[in-house]
């Protein structure tokens, strides 16, 4: 779970199975719930790709999601759940003039809603995608507040989420800042219907986050950039050998 | 330099209408000025949603339009500076014209951040909180020195109209510091790009060199549009020496600057790397923006080059104004060509792509393929935009380059010695009676 | 039957690779224990019967019956037909009733086959919808004398209403929920029904009050559970023996089972004449279904001369972004599925070979009706095979698909040995279908 290793910050990292991802979508809706998205909003993606896919290969297979790579019947699919990637080198900290996106000690990126002016720098900085902006009034459906529903700030008074969207600034996945600041996991990982997703401490060397980062394989997106992110994906194995 | 009242006619009266002429574009400014007030405060009301920009493209015309005019401002500096420094005697008349629409350019360039920004009145925050690794930090920073710079050169060179000598090392130390300065302006500024990884289409070293002789290149032609038209309409005029290093800068700024970006085509095609590709692939001909490939290689290109260069084309009336323009038009296909495909295809591509950030239920939620479209809101305040360059211009022109009782001013004027500078003709444009000279 | 269905054999008819079956053989003969989970899918096929008769018998021979492990399970489970007493509830003194299936329904009201139907009340359904050939159930519906439809979004069914009673959600109406697993929840109401809209049990027992029969709808919720479970009596089932009603209504129960984990069939006695399990079924001989043969579908196989006309299989299979035709107007869920629009699934080289690209419009025709739709290019169709999502809507004021409906193509042939088994509707055999495509 979150708990720090002997006393000190923990890293926070997120590792996602993506043997397992069935791209349901599950994980990107209840995102949507707890964190009161406004209508266009999507912290949290599922990409339809091709098994281990390199990121920087070659095109998707169609611009439609569920379309598999490949000829009938030797088809290849995957999903890739994108969100937040949480760098700990992250160029979107860099870029910020005024370092309202910042990078917490646990490896959480976050940002300030009250000292974002909106210039939308680190969404040009972001190699992702993952930053949405708020370019209007928000629209919400349904008409209320869902999800976790009021402010909440970081222990230095710094404003890292809000139930109702203000105009004019840049937002995105928070690890679920208020969740695992009290010792829950991110919702993403409690919905995943088929335990994709596992949340935990790097630097614990008995957490299931470092076993998988450690021994399990899991990689990084885009490693090639050096952004160092702190989500990690295991690679799919399990192939069905294609005989004839 | 002496004034010398010898040869040169004193024009009566400005040719084309006068003070009439002048306050019509007084009028036609502050309306462009207004539509742009009004779009502004519409965009406040709305948000950036009242943009085509979104998540995907999600910088526009503000920001290509920002770049534009700091090249503007960086060349109309570099090539005033390079006057001084480089010696280039018949160049000097033009430095005030230079040093005054750098400042403007980059007065027009600073503001236009505002509305680009979601949070205007947070401006403040930049220098509460600055944070020393941003690009966009050093950009403030250089655009707020290069201001200072510029007014004060402005200033010197003004006074040192009527107190020649006593300025004279001033001038010159002015320059020196003017030139580093102009091209570090447009260098960070295309660090604002150039450094980001996530931007395959952006990030190469060429980038800060490509900025600044593209900045040499249009602002060199704004300069050159500018005394064009105080030939026109303030009375004064282009001696064909001037004309002749304007035409040389303007032409090899522009040689170099195709150098470059062929040196970006070369190195991408040859490479094949997929994400380098779908960027380029947009450009070239064939691809959905190939409109900006012909923009700067043939319109802002070889056609430029062909009235600058070809022996029976330069001699065709107006051939250094239409170049001049022509690749001001290319260098902004340009900026417009940069931020947008930069944005186009994301490096992480998968359908269903990015979330977009705002909600149409009869399109989707995510784009694959980014779009960009600008609206009424963007051209409109762009339009007061350059409104505005246009009323500091004129005012500043009219205020600092109004003759004077004790003869003209420099512009257009020879140095003492040299030939004598070509007539001038109310109602026209310059002809040329002296066998000397053999261009336009 | 070993020696006719060799695995060349049973390659050929079911396109699988020989060394995959063999594998599968192996598997199945060897692992144990082995439980085979099925969806609904297998049974959308006229011969769905037989597919769930084999893998019964494949359990059965294989010993995978009645052990921890084992058997065969759609994914509708819980015991819930022993635990709560319906059938003594629904009706205390056994007097018979009719009770029409779906597949009749129409039959019932255009031909009075097997009975005159003239009216109807319908709840907790999308008949005109979700039911198969379209085109018969609006005839049929349109047909009615009196049609009630109780929804509480304005469905296709609804739409058809004479008359439509608001219904209101399950957050505002107590039940129970026992389904796909052990437990029981209860569900109490959580908000009173919203605007005009009730619950259907009150706008029954409304009905029932102006028709005189009130007395028999009288009581609550509650009260209806307490007697369906018969909670604190002794002739309670085993599965609820010493149930409490504080029990129920503040915690999950889980059904008392014996043994735990429940294993069905673990005594190893089985409901049939012989109380075995049977291979050779006697009462299936004049069907000539007695072992479990393979048989063709009744329209989608090649051997159908049907298949020259109309050589595609159609499915309409479940998109995870809707439950049927439940949750489709859902912002969110649009949002990810498209915005709702559906669209045809369809090999690229059986589109290249009608001439048909990605996204372009077709027409989806046999002879029972026909449909437009966008068509998706995707190699997860097998050649020879189109899918359609089933469940988006097709009613005045929405339309998920630009003209008609999946269901528009597919038909109501039941099988007469499907009739066999009470008070188990025959199933609609909506995969099995055929089609033809063209551009529209």
């Amino acid at each position: 779970m979150t708990s720090a290793s002997a006393g000190g910050t923990p890293h926070h990292v997120m590792v996602i199975d993506t043997n397992r991802c069935v791209g349901c979508w599950t994980c990107a809706v209840a995102c949507k719930e707890i964190n009161n998205e406004p209508l266009g909003f999507w912290w949290n993606r599922i990409l339809t790709t091709a098994p281990n896919e390199s990121t920087t290969a070659a095109p998707p297979a169609s611009d439609n999601i569920d379309v598999p790579h490949g000829v009938y019947p030797d088809l290849e699919l995957a999903y890739l759940p994108v969100a937040c990637q949480h760098c700990n080198d992250a160029p979107c900290v860099k870029v910020c003039p005024v370092q309202a996106t910042f990078r917490r000690d646990d490896g959480t990126v976050l940002i300030d809603y009250e000292r974002c002016i909106g210039c939308r720098y680190c969404m040009a900085a972001c190699p992702y995608g993952v930053r949405i902006f708020n370019w209007g009034d928000a629209e919400y459906a349904p008409g209320g507040i869902v999800g976790y529903g009021r402010d909440y700030r970081t222990a230095d008074g710094r404003l890292v989420f809000t139930a109702e969207r203000p105009k004019g600034v840049v937002e995105k996945c928070t690890f679920c800042v208020e969740l695992i600041d009290t010792g829950q996991e991110p919702f993403c990982v409690q919905t995943c219907p088929i335990g994709a997703r596992v949340f935990g401490d790097l630097d614990d060397p008995g957490s299931e986050v470092s076993l998988l980062v450690n021994e399990g394989g899991a990689v990084q997106l885009h490693p090639e950039l050096g952004t160092d992110p702190n989500v990690y994906y295991v690679p799919v194995r399990r192939r069905v050998a294609r005989e004839t | 330099m002496a004034a010398s009242t010898a040869s040169v006619p004193v024009p009566a009266a400005r040719p084309g209408g006068g003070l009439r002429g002048v306050r019509l574009w007084y009028v036609l400014l502050a309306l462009a000025g207004l539509l742009g007030v009004v779009a502004w405060i519409y965009e406040l009301q709305h948000g950036l949603a009242a943009t085509g920009m979104r998540d995907v493209v999600s910088w526009g015309m503000y920001i290509f339009t920002f770049a534009f005019f700091i090249g503007l401002s960086a060349g109309g500096l570099i090539m005033a500076s390079s006057a001084e420094v480089f010696g280039i005697a018949d160049l000097k008349p033009l430095a005030r014209l230079g040093v005054l629409s750098a400042a403007a350019c980059v007065t027009v360039a600073a503001i236009m951040i505002l509305p680009d920004l979601g949070r205007p009145d947070r401006i403040l925050n930049i220098f509460i909180h600055p944070n020393w690794t941003s690009p966009l930090i050093w950009d403030i920073l250089i655009i707020s020195v290069y201001f200072t710079f510029s007014v004060v050169d402005l200033v010197v060179l003004q006074r040192h109209e009527s107190e020649p000598s006593r300025l004279r090392k001033a001038i010159r130390v002015l320059a020196y510091v003017g030139l580093p300065t102009a091209v570090l302006l447009h260098s960070v500024t295309a660090w604002i790009f150039g450094l980001q990884i996530a931007r395959t289409w952006w990030n190469t070293a060429l980038m800060a060199p490509l900025f600044v002789v593209s900045a040499i290149l249009s602002g060199t032609g704004l300069v050159t549009l500018l005394a064009l038209a105080a030939q026109r309409w303030g009375g004064f005029a282009l001696s064909a020496p001037t004309r002749r290093w304007l035409r040389g800068f303007i032409a090899i700024a522009l040689i170099v600057d195709l150098f470059f970006v062929g040196c970006e085509y070369v190195t991408v095609l040859w490479g094949n790397v997929p994400a380098d590709r779908s960027a380029l692939d947009l450009v070239l001909p064939g691809g959905a923006y190939a409109w900006t490939f012909w923009a700067e290689w043939m319109l802002g290109g070889v056609v430029p080059l062909a009235f600058l260069l070809a022996p029976r084309l330069r001699r065709v009336p107006g051939s250094l104004g239409l170049a001049a323009f022509l690749a001001i038009a290319g260098v902004y296909a340009f900026r417009i060509e940069l931020v947008v495909i930069g944005f186009i295809n994301p490096l992480t591509q998968f359908p269903p792509g990015n979330a977009i950030g705002t909600y149409n239920p009869a399109t989707s939620s995510f784009e694959l393929v980014g779009r960009y479209s600008p609206t009424w809101v963007e051209y409109s305040i762009i339009l007061g935009l350059f409104a505005l360059f246009g009323a500091i211009m004129t005012v500043g022109y009219r205020r600092l380059f109004t003759p004077s009782a004790a003869g003209h001013p420099d512009l257009g004027r020879a140095v003492p010695g040299a030939a004598p500078s070509v007539s001038r003709e109310p109602g026209g444009g310059a002809t040329s009676p002296s066998p000397a000279s053999d261009e336009q | 039957m070993a020696a006719k269905y060799t695995p060349e054999y049973t390659s050929k008819l079911t396109d699988v690779p020989v060394s995959q079956i063999v594998a599968l053989a192996q598997t199945w003969g060897t692992v144990k224990p082995l439980a085979v989970r099925v969806g609904f899918g297998l049974s959308h096929w006229y011969h769905g019967d037989l597919h769930m008769q084999a893998l019964l018998t494949l359990q059965a021979i294989t010993g995978n019956i009645g052990i921890h492990g084992g058997g065969v399970t759609t994914f509708a489970g819980g015991l819930t037909t022993t635990a709560f007493d319906l059938v003594h509830w629904w009706n205390p003194t056994g007097t018979p009733y009719p009770v029409l299936e779906p597949m009749n329904f129409c039959d019932a009201v255009l031909k009075d086959d097997p009975y005159p139907v003239r009216a109807a009340w319908f709840m907790i359904d999308n008949f005109a919808q979700q039911m198969s050939d379209r085109n018969k159930v609006v005839r049929a519906m349109k047909a009615l004398d009196f049609c009630v439809v109780s929804d509480y979004v304005l469905s296709a069914t609804a739409d058809l209403a004479d008359v439509v009673l608001p219904a209101c959600t399950y957050l505002e109406k107590t039940d129970l929920l026992s389904s796909n697993n052990f437990y029981l929840q209860y569900m109490p109401k959580i908000i009173d029904p919203l605007f005009e809209s009730k619950s259907d049990l009150d706008a029954i027992a409304l009905v029932a009050g102006k028709m005189g029969v009130g007395k028999y709808f009288d009581q609550q919720p509650d009260e209806y559970l307490r007697q369906i479970m018969h909670i604190g009596q002794s002739d309670a089932d085993p599965t609820v023996r010493g149930l409490t009603w504080e029990q129920l209504t503040t915690e999950a129960v889980h059904l008392n089972t014996d043994p735990i984990p429940y294993v069905p069939f673990f005594n190893k006695q089985f409901p049939t004449k012989s109380g075995k399990i049977e291979f050779y079924v006697e009462m299936l001989v004049p069907f000539g279904q007695e072992l479990c043969e393979h048989a063709e579908p009744i329209e989608a196989s090649p051997s159908n001369p049907l298949y020259k006309k109309y050589p595609l299989v159609f499915l309409s299979t479940h998109t995870r972004f809707r439950t049927h035709s439940q949750y489709a107007n859902l912002p969110w869920l649009l949002e990810v599925n498209n915005g709702g629009v559906g669209f045809l699934e369809i090999n690229p080289a059986d589109a290249s070979a009608r001439g048909i690209a990605d996204n372009e419009v077709v027409r989806v025709f046999n002879d029972r009706g026909e449909m437009k739709v966008r068509a998706r290019l995707t190699q997860a169709m097998k050649p020879g095979v189109v899918n359609c999502y089933q469940g988006g809507w097709d009613t005045i004021r929405v339309k998920h698909y630009i003209e008609g409906h999946p269901n528009n193509l597919t038909h109501q042939i039941a099988k007469p040995a499907q009739a066999l088994i009470p008070n188990f509707p025959s199933n609609a055999a909506y995969y099995d279908c055929l089609v033809q495509v063209q551009p529209a």
